[in-house]
């Protein structure tokens, strides 16, 4: 997933956004959340957490707006901000175990995928129930660096950037996440 | 490389991500292993998979209300923000001024203040008051006179006490220091003849003074009268005073 948003337009903006312009701050936001949605969605497959996390990003760009650093991507920047979130997020919601209990909710979920036809758009659901079912058992940084590498389609030097790991963790990481992926994959009935 | 190895490679990297020899070797070994041709399918299906999970972007229930709601949020906090800052200053202040001992240095200063005002104020008027007193109330020195012709007052005093333009602070005390000169000089010529040596020196000093810069002092007709009336007096002072020294001699 590229950003299309001309670099000197979104200069330009983040320019006028550290100035204090909520207006040029909420055509940033316009751009961008749907690019944080995606994550926080296929991190959490669920479209509540997935807003909150992107409300809580934005919130937390605005006030960091000053500090950052225009020799970075902004979109990077913003992931990273969005990955810390996500991470709290889940931490908090697994305090309350509700998140946790949905995903290993494993009932019918199965069934559910094999009647899913892959063959036309999927909708967040069968989306987030997909995930779901091949993420099953990962942990939340294998999770995380398969999502932004494979689904994403970042650089490792990108992920690196955002989740703060090494390549060589990254790597390893990446390695358990794909060979786990994969196998679950291979046993699920549906056809492509 | 054994299947094992070919297997893990299957599974952890993508098929994109061999390099040439890799895939030579996985195409001429796919040809005679049974086993790593299913894995390969396997894999193959899983990478078809994760291409339509990569192409089903998840779309925001309602962009344009996840918008607004960042909009407001912050809009809010940034208001609460100012609320807080202006609540804490107060919350600040507040919680200086309920110490006792704050309260009572404060009362403190403010009374200080108040009676070093009063204090030199109460002075000033005193000063004038008396000045008053020794000049009678009918006196053409009186405040109002010596106000009104504070320009030329002012010069007058300047040069005759060779002050410079920033020890007259105030007009008013420069028109007080008049009057007390004034005061001064009419009592010095009251008492010249009993006047010490010192005294005396003094006042011829001022005199001298106020002779050689004559011409340049800006001064009204009145006061000009006046001066000369003052040295006229000197004048006949000195020699009465030099005659009564001169008998005191030859007796």
């Amino acid at each position: 997933m590229q950003n299309n948003k001309p670099s000197d337009v979104l200069v330009k903006l983040i320019e006028d956004a550290q100035k204090g312009d909520v207006t040029a701050f909420e055509e940033i936001v316009r751009y961008h959340q749907s690019y944080a949605y995606a994550i926080a969605f296929r991190f959490f497959c669920d479209e509540d957490d997935a807003e909150d996390v992107v409300q809580e990003s934005f919130i937390r760009i605005w006030n960091h707006l000053k500090n950052f650093d225009p020799k970075m991507k902004f979109t990077t920047w913003m992931y990273k901000i969005v990955v810390n979130l996500c991470y709290d997020k889940a931490k908090s919601n697994k305090r309350r175990m509700s998140v946790f209990a949905r995903l290993n909710d494993n009932s019918s979920k199965d069934d559910y995928i094999e009647s899913t036809n892959l063959e036309r758009d999927l909708t967040n659901k069968e989306t987030a129930a997909l995930i779901k079912h091949i993420a099953d058992g990962l942990s939340e940084k294998q999770r995380m660096i398969f999502l932004l590498r494979d689904i994403q389609e970042l650089t490792i030097e990108e992920v690196a950037v955002i989740t703060g790991m090494s390549d060589a963790a990254i790597k390893t990481n990446l390695f358990f996440a794909r060979k786990n992926i994969r196998k679950k994959i291979a046993r699920l009935e549906v056809t492509v | 490389m054994t299947c094992k190895e070919l297997q893990q490679l299957l599974y952890s990297a993508r098929i994109e991500d061999f390099d040439p020899a890799e895939r030579e070797f996985l195409k001429k070994h796919l040809a005679d292993c049974e086993t790593c041709k299913t894995i390969f399918q396997e894999v193959s299906k899983a990478d078809r998979i994760l291409d339509r999970i990569k192409e089903a972007i998840p779309l925001i229930r309602n962009e344009h209300a996840l918008t607004e709601s960042i909009i407001a949020a912050i809009v809010s906090d940034e208001r609460s923000l100012a609320d807080i800052s202006a609540n804490k200053f107060l919350d600040r202040l507040n919680d200086i001024f309920s110490i006792k001992s704050v309260r009572f240095a404060c009362g403190i200063v403010i009374l200080l203040c108040g009676m070093t005002y009063v204090f030199m104020e109460y002075n000033d008027t005193k000063v004038i008051m008396n000045l008053e007193q020794r000049l009678g109330k009918k006196t053409e020195y009186n405040r109002a006179v010596i106000f009104q012709q504070e320009i030329n007052v002012l010069n007058f005093v300047r040069d005759l006490y060779n002050l410079s333009n920033g020890s007259t602070t105030s007009v008013e005390l420069t028109n007080t220091l008049v009057l007390m000169k004034k005061a001064d000089l009419q009592a010095l010529l009251k008492g010249y003849k009993t006047l010490d040596e010192t005294s005396r020196a003094r006042l011829d000093d001022i005199w001298d003074k106020y002779k050689e810069e004559e011409s340049s002092v800006i001064v009204s007709e009145k006061n000009r009268k006046e001066i000369i009336a003052l040295r006229n007096e000197i004048e006949r002072l000195k020699k009465e005073l030099e005659q009564s020294n001169l008998k005191k001699g030859r007796q």
